[in-house]
């Protein structure tokens, strides 16, 4: 006590007190430098000093570009998307295939269809032999070809224009340009007129006149089992003509379809079926501008049909394409063809600095011609101009040109030639029946879902399998820990089996022996594996644009990995000692709540280091899936070596790409750890 | 150290029925017999020591009670419901609070989140209302200040009062100790027994395991003297530590006093 109160009268007391001063600068520095390792520093400084030597050389820099996926600041191409578009278009017909109890097949027109039901045909008494009766839709139908022209079953009251006669018999041809006989007794009338045809088959038919026949067609009714349904579809702008399924036909309306402007005076509208289906249209979408508006950049092949007497040369070539228009686009082994440029004769009618107006010979108005098109031009008189009225005849030759694509058609009278030119559609939102398979563009700082090729891919693929790799490690690792002895011995023969195989044979495994095993499974099992597969390879698609070995590349790596991360994880928990659940337990936490809060937060401190390393392993891992033809980093590189033979480059940037990410992971594995150690 | 306050409390009904329990533990030396027919009635209120040396089963008898080690034979009745084939284990644990030897304090949280965390997942309290508990708990046990720290930062004896607030924030009918002091130093012994003897005070039902002789004197209605998995001997602490009956309480009595 005396002591005390001696220190007491000490005062001030001779202990500095701490003042808390805010760090400076310098000091930071200091702290920071002092936590990143030396061998951290020499390594990022030669890694520095190898770069900057190799890619301050122009030819060694476009290799980044192929590693890093020509990432660009800024793009106005998103995605290529499948948009299904409301579209009215015209029903030209609709069909139905039969089979019959012969296994004959037949198409039927439905205007011919009495009755479509489920149902069973069975064979008659009088049957050939191996007839088998058939179940399905059965479909009953007016059979005008085979008829029993003693006992039809019904007539159908038909004109048809008269064409010759054998013997007694009337031979005529229908609307639709068949021919069939009539007996007289079915003739109903005949007189001078017009049959007008099926504007709605055939859009510019002609109406051929004549003997005007009415008579009753007979015809029987037939069974047959309906094979399939068709729908021949036409769009009225540009007379396009396709078959669909009938099940895509979303509405139908009865209508008119009325003449062409400039069809024949004679021509009347005839009733017609419209219906709207979802029209495919397949684009890259652009920046679009409206709110109700998209747009959509097409591809649509262009047929060109050159005279052979234009040609000046063809060659077979590389079709290259315009990157700067479409980054991703592939060149192609095609013909190019050199075109003699065409020579136009007639008046000038003006001229400016870039422009002729010249009334071509035998047309009305004049014509427009750009100058810079224009290879060579001569005037009669010498020298004349467009002020020199109706007097000035010209002849001008255009620049030669140069079409790249696929020869479709080389004949005598000329080429035709493919073209793959661009096309911009707009479509309104409302019209858009469904968006399907996007497949993200180019890559850049607004599109960064377009960077999927390189050093991205293997990120992507490294951060979901692993993600993947934890979640199976985790349930594993809690298995290998449980009591229960199913679970036990299941994850034990996991960790075992997959422990053994090596990592290729593991990826190759799932490539090219689980994948197809799933796509091809039938009854139970493929009705469980076929949405697994379709569904991961919509993931590919939309991630790569086509169907790849992504998935299996992942899954792969992540089976893999699960193995040794249960194995981490349950060692994890079992370091956590058995007090620890017998603390939480005997608070009345059930054994998942005290996973949950107790072990596994301490276990996950412990296991922290051995997942990092884990990750680091992955990252480079992820190069094997190079053999299942991945764009990945080591694919990139390998691909680019054996292109420009300039290998050093490509893997020394290989190699430099690998030691920056799993440096700076090492970096930030020691930091969480720090982080995370307790008091 | 044995207070001089004279208990005042009322002795209850059975709370803890202990009836002819079988238990053996199965090794790949061959099977050891720790429980052999033992039977026990437990009043509420009522404070029982059991003492005996190592291996007579005492600490496997005291987890029996809150089936953190399950039983072969017999059963025990807890407030009511048998613990042979109980359902619902975790209801039962909630009522019977129990303090490890070993303090088996979450590393990982600090001591306020330690006492809150089963009142939140298992009792489902607010947050406010179980931590207004737990400081209430954390000043009845004397260390209010710690609540922010790590239970690494504290000693030995902080630590336990930590556990024993941990398992009073369940608002148990029964607490259980097994050996609570013999990890702790001599000088911070004292502080867990007084926070225990308050408890028991209190009106608390408790079963404890220790060789504590102050304590079980001063605290503790009745004192059970277990070896090779039976109960050699029963009786208020007084009796038996003064005049034991049995000769082999005599001779363990003899070396631990």
């Amino acid at each position: 006590m005396g002591q005390s109160a001696k220190t007491n009268q000490d005062a001030p007391s001779p202990v500095p007190e701490l003042i808390q001063e805010p760090p400076t600068v310098p000091d930071l520095l200091f702290g920071l430098a002092r936590r990143v390792p030396w061998w951290a520093v020499l390594l990022f400084l030669l890694i520095f000093w190898v770069g900057v030597g190799m890619f301050s050389d122009k030819n060694n820099r476009d290799i980044l570009d192929w590693l890093a996926d020509r990432p660009e600041v800024k793009t106005n191409e998103l995605y290529d998307v499948v948009y299904e578009v409301k579209t009215e278009v015209l029903l030209v017909s609709e069909t139905i295939r039969v089979r019959d109890l012969a296994n004959e097949f037949t198409t039927i027109s439905t205007q011919q269809v009495v009755s479509q039901a489920d149902g069973v045909i069975t064979c008659p008494e009088d049957a050939a032999e191996g007839c088998l009766s058939q179940r399905g839709v059965v479909v009953t139908y007016q059979d005008f070809e085979n008829a029993d022209r003693a006992a039809p079953d019904g007539v159908v009251e038909t004109k048809a224009l008269r064409s010759g006669s054998v013997g007694t018999l009337v031979r005529v041809t229908l609307a639709d340009g068949t021919q069939t006989v009539v007996p007289p007794h079915e003739i109903l009338s005949e007189e001078e007129g017009i049959l007008s045809c099926d504007r709605v088959a055939v859009p510019d038919c002609e109406s051929p006149s004549g003997q005007i026949i009415t008579f009753n067609r007979p015809y029987s009714l037939h069974q047959g089992i309906r094979v399939r349904a068709d729908a021949q579809i036409r769009h009225l702008d540009d007379g396009y003509e396709i078959t669909i399924r009938p099940n895509r036909i979303l509405s139908r309306r009865e209508g008119t379809l009325d003449c062409a402007p400039d069809a024949p005076a004679d021509c009347t509208s005839i009733p017609a079926t419209f219906v709207v289906y979802p029209e495919k249209i397949i684009g890259t979408e652009l920046r679009g501008e409206g709110d109700n508006d998209i747009r959509v950049r097409t591809v649509e092949e262009q047929t060109i049909s050159i005279a052979r007497n234009r040609i000046i040369s063809m060659d077979v070539g590389l079709v290259t394409c315009n990157r700067s228009e479409d980054p991703r686009c592939q060149d192609y082994e095609g013909t190019i063809v050199s075109v003699r440029g065409e020579t136009f004769k007639g008046q000038l009618s003006t001229e400016s600095g870039s422009q002729y107006d010249i009334i071509l010979a035998g047309d009305a108005e004049s014509t427009e011609f750009e100058r810079r098109d224009v290879k060579e031009e001569t005037r009669s008189p010498d020298g004349c101009t467009a002020t020199d009225a109706e007097t000035c005849e010209i002849t001008i030759t255009m620049n030669d040109s140069t079409v790249a694509g696929r020869i479709v058609a080389d004949n005598d009278n000329g080429v035709t030639v493919e073209t793959v030119p661009e096309q911009i559609v707009t479509l309104r939102k409302g019209d858009i029946y469904s968006t399907t398979a996007r497949t993200y563009k180019t890559c850049a700082l607004n599109n960064p879902r377009g960077c999927n090729a390189g050093i991205w891919l293997t990120i992507i693929v490294t951060l979901s399998a692993f993600s993947l790799a934890l979640v199976i490690g985790l349930i594993m690792g809690l298995c290998r820990v449980s009591s229960n002895p199913i679970l036990y011995h299941l994850s034990t023969f996991y960790v075992e089996l997959v422990r053994g195989v090596p990592l290729l044979v593991i990826l190759l495994y799932f490539a090219f022996v689980v994948s197809p095993q799933m796509r091809d499974a039938h009854g139970i099992i493929g009705d469980i594996t076929h949405p697994i597969y379709n569904f991961l390879t919509d993931i590919e698609v939309q991630v790569l644009g086509n169907e790849s070995f992504l998935a299996e590349a992942v899954i792969g790596l992540a089976v893999g990995y699960g193995a040794f991360l249960a194995e981490v994880f349950r060692a994890g928990i079992q370091s956590v000692s058995k007090g620890q659940t017998e603390a939480a337990r005997s608070l009345g936490m059930s054994y998942f709540q005290s996973m949950r809060h107790v072990i596994l937060p301490q276990a996950i401190r412990t296991v922290l280091p051995p997942l990092g390393n884990d990750f680091i392993a992955m990252l480079k891992d992820s190069s094997l899936i190079a053999i299942l033809a991945l764009p990945e980093l080591l694919q990139q590189g390998r691909l680019y070596s054996t292109r420009t033979f300039k290998a050093i480059p490509a893997y020394n940037a290989v190699a430099i790409f690998y030691i920056v990410m799993t440096l700076s992971l090492s970096l930030m594995v020691r930091a969480v750890e720090r982080r995370s150690r307790l008091p | 150290m044995a207070s001089p306050v004279k208990k005042d409390k009322q002795i209850g009904d059975v709370i803890i029925q202990i009836q002819n329990i079988h238990k053996q533990f199965r090794t790949p030396r061959g099977t050891v017999h720790a429980l052999r027919d033992v039977s026990l009635d437990i009043r509420t209120g009522e404070v029982v020591t059991i003492i005996g040396p190592s291996g007579s089963g005492k600490s496997t008898l005291l987890r029996c009670i809150n089936r953190l080690e399950t039983f072969d034979r017999g059963d025990i009745v807890v407030d009511g419901i048998p613990l042979h084939g109980a359902k619902n284990i975790n209801r039962i644990r909630t009522e019977v609070g129990m303090v490890f030897q070993s303090f088996n304090l979450f590393p990982h949280l600090t001591v306020l989140d330690n006492i809150m965390l089963a009142q939140r997942v298992v009792r489902k309290r607010a947050n406010t209302a179980s931590k207004e508990k737990a400081m209430e708990l954390l000043k009845r046990v004397g260390i209010p200040d710690k609540a922010d720290v790590h239970p690494s930062q504290l000693s030995g004896g902080q630590q336990q009062r930590v556990a024993i607030a941990r398992a009073l924030a369940m608002d148990p009918k029964i607490m259980l100790f097994d050996e609570p002091t013999s990890a702790l130093d001599p000088e911070m012994i004292n502080e867990v027994l007084d926070v225990m003897m308050a408890l028991a005070f209190g009106g608390m039902t408790m079963v404890v395991v220790s060789h504590e002789m102050g304590f079980a004197r001063a605290a503790s209605d009745r004192t059970i003297f277990m070896d090779g998995g039976v109960i050699i001997e029963e009786n208020t602490p007084d009796n038996l530590f003064d005049n034991p009956q049995h000769e082999r309480t005599k001779l363990f009595l003899s070396k631990i006093l």
